[in-house]
């Protein structure tokens, strides 16, 4: 099968500064791909470049096997959607309002919103069950809330592939796992997902693959979830990694200060 | 959904009748007195096909009061209304800000700066529109040197757009201050520009309404048919190339459309405050942000807005005339508090 997005040697630089060095990296459909990594390693700065918000200084992009810097922005918008970390509002637009903008890349400047499209943003709505708020204004919702109604923008688009940018950071548990859940039924039902996240407990237990980065470097390329060697995320976060496995057998991580090393080791 | 369509349909059953009434009433109330019937007669008869109403035993001296001087002088009033709310609300989306006005980016000093040249060259005693195109040809340079100022590799952060405006503004409004100052002796110039400052629409004629009323359109048009664009900038600029919306050249439509509408009202009506900050923000209070409906709504409550301060402005002290900036910030300003303190006590309940 062919990826649905294709990084080979992706550099993004801002200014003179390098952000991001030779990353390598494919997404199919029905994947879902954790991007860990320090704060400054270049998460955001790479699901920037994949969106092709932030241009490639070198290297290649392919969507769907065709460049991605040389498509139009609405063609790339209805096969890749991003939801980024900045959820700031500064106007009360409604829910509604918000899910229906993810339906911008098809609809055309003259048009109204079709029967299809308001189809489209009641079903990403409901799927991320916000459809009770749909009337609320979003600077009165939670942070739960709030980042559910900017996930289901992005599934208003009915996109192929979609990138979260720390979709969890600010959510409780219980949330937190409903969007990880989420991010796995959308894989299941064939989407591409790429998420950076700090939570890799979860991360592992919900994704198939993940890549870690440091200091804009690829320092695990994606690999099965269940196979991380403890070495590499001892290495890459500079902690100790305890790992335990729950009772299905899937390892899980109790992660210490290396200089706890003494006291508890 | 069914409580906001009633609010719009409301505003819009409030609003468009106010609107002509408004404008009708600025016609009918003047110096010379008038009976209601001879004004009707005057407008009908010019509005109508030829020989329906019958202009039998009207004045010429009359007609010419109807319609050459005081329905010209309404319409601009309403034109620059709308010109500056439209140009407002497309200044506090772009900058995901409320308390955004027309002016920011430097389309207003830039005005300001090109018709005091005007004043002081001579210029605008040639013609009667050499200083709008003065004023127009000001505002689009100074916002061509900010927005050049604020480009790096054809990238425009708002944040240092707002900036370079800030900065050219001061600088120009210090120039035009040098200007004035320096012509000060030549009092006949220099009371010409101070007036002309603080807004006014006196005399004006057909040829301000046909200067204006196409860049307002123009600009309304064009606002309206990227309105969605406008929404989604007003996520973040990641959101809305995510979304499919070309973030740069749209930035720059924006800008460009703000100092063009910006331009042409301050060209016709010189220096009016407040309606481009207060209308839009009170429209969004009742009805949204959403741009499809802050538009429209807001250049009409501008228009209304201003037709009734310029009929204020006329009637509160005859026969001397008060300046209409001076109205427009008079009732503005408290309306402007009024607002921020509701927002305020809403965002504390």
């Amino acid at each position: 099968m062919n990826p649905l997005l294709q990084a080979r040697n992706l550099c993004v630089a801002r200014g003179a500064c390098t952000l991001l060095h030779h990353v390598s990296l494919s997404l199919q459909p029905a994947d879902f791909l954790v991007i860990a990594g320090p704060n400054g390693s270049g998460k955001s700065t790479l699901l920037r470049a994949l969106a092709g918000i932030w241009p490639a200084a070198s290297g290649e992009l392919l969507l769907d096997g065709k460049p991605l810097s040389a498509s139009h922005r609405k063609d790339v918008a209805r096969l890749l959607s991003y939801v980024p970390q900045d959820t700031r509002m500064d106007f009360g637009f409604t829910v509604r309002e918000i899910v229906a903008m993810g339906r911008h890349p098809h609809v055309r400047r003259f048009a109204s919103e079709t029967r299809a499209d308001r189809h489209a943003v009641d079903e990403a709505m409901s799927l991320c069950d916000v459809i009770h708020l749909r009337h609320r204004t979003v600077n009165t919702l939670s942070g739960g809330e709030r980042q559910r109604v900017m996930i289901a923008r992005c599934l208003a688009a009915q996109p192929r592939c979609i990138l979260l940018d720390e979709p969890t950071a600010s959510l409780d548990l219980a949330h937190a796992l409903g969007i990880f859940q989420l991010a796995r039924d959308l894989a299941a039902q064939g989407c591409a997902i790429a998420m950076a996240t700090h939570d890799l407990n979860s991360g592992l237990r919900f994704a198939k693959s993940l890549l870690l980065l440091s200091e804009g470097r690829v320092a695990l390329p994606a690999q099965d979830a269940a196979t991380v060697p403890p070495a590499v995320l001892e290495a890459v976060f500079g902690v100790r990694a305890q790992q335990l496995l729950d009772a299905d057998g899937n390892p899980h991580y109790l992660f210490h200060r290396p200089s706890s090393a003494a006291t508890h080791g | 959904m069914a409580n906001s369509t009633l609010r719009w349909g409301l505003f819009y059953l409030v609003t468009l009748p106010l609107l002509g009434v408004s404008l009708l009433v600025a016609v009918g109330i003047g110096s010379t007195e008038l009976p209601w019937e001879t004004i009707l007669r005057v407008l009908l008869a010019r509005l109508l096909p030829e020989g329906w109403i019958s202009t039998e035993g009207i004045s010429n001296a009359d007609a010419v009061i109807v319609w050459m001087i005081r329905l010209p002088r309404a319409l601009v009033a309403a034109l620059v209304g709308a010109g500056l709310a439209l140009a407002g609300a497309i200044m506090q989306g772009l900058f995901r800000n409320p308390l955004a006005e027309p002016g920011l980016a430097g389309a207003g000093a830039g005005a300001v700066f090109g018709a005091v040249l005007a004043f002081v060259a001579g210029w605008s005693a040639t013609t009667v529109i050499t200083l709008p195109v003065c004023a127009i040809a000001g505002s689009l340079l100074s916002l061509l040197l900010v927005y050049a100022m604020a480009t790096r590799a054809g990238i425009t952060p708002v944040s240092t757009l707002l900036l370079a405006g800030i900065a050219v503004s001061s600088l120009l409004s210090a120039v035009s201050s040098l200007l004035i100052s320096l012509n000060i002796m030549n009092w006949q110039v220099a009371q010409e520009i101070v007036f002309w400052m603080m807004g006014g629409l006196e005399a004006r004629t057909w040829t301000h309404v046909w200067l204006c009323a196409p860049l307002v359109a123009l600009g309304a048009v064009f606002a309206l048919l990227h309105a969605r664009e406008l929404d989604l900038l007003q996520q973040g600029e990641d959101v809305a190339a995510a979304f499919g919306v070309d973030v740069e050249s749209d930035k720059r439509m924006f800008i460009f459309l703000a100092a063009l509408l910006t331009g042409a009202s301050v060209a016709v009506a010189g220096s009016v405050a407040f309606v481009g900050l207060v209308a839009p923000h009170a429209v969004r209070m009742l009805l949204g942000p959403s741009s499809r409906t802050l538009l429209p709504a807001s250049a009409l409550g501008g228009a209304t807005f201003l037709v009734l301060c310029d009929l204020l402005a006329r009637v509160v002290h005859p026969p001397t005339e008060l300046r209409l900036g001076v109205v427009t910030a008079l009732v503005g300003g408290p309306m402007f508090i009024w607002l921020l303190l509701r927002r305020y006590r809403e965002v504390s309940a």
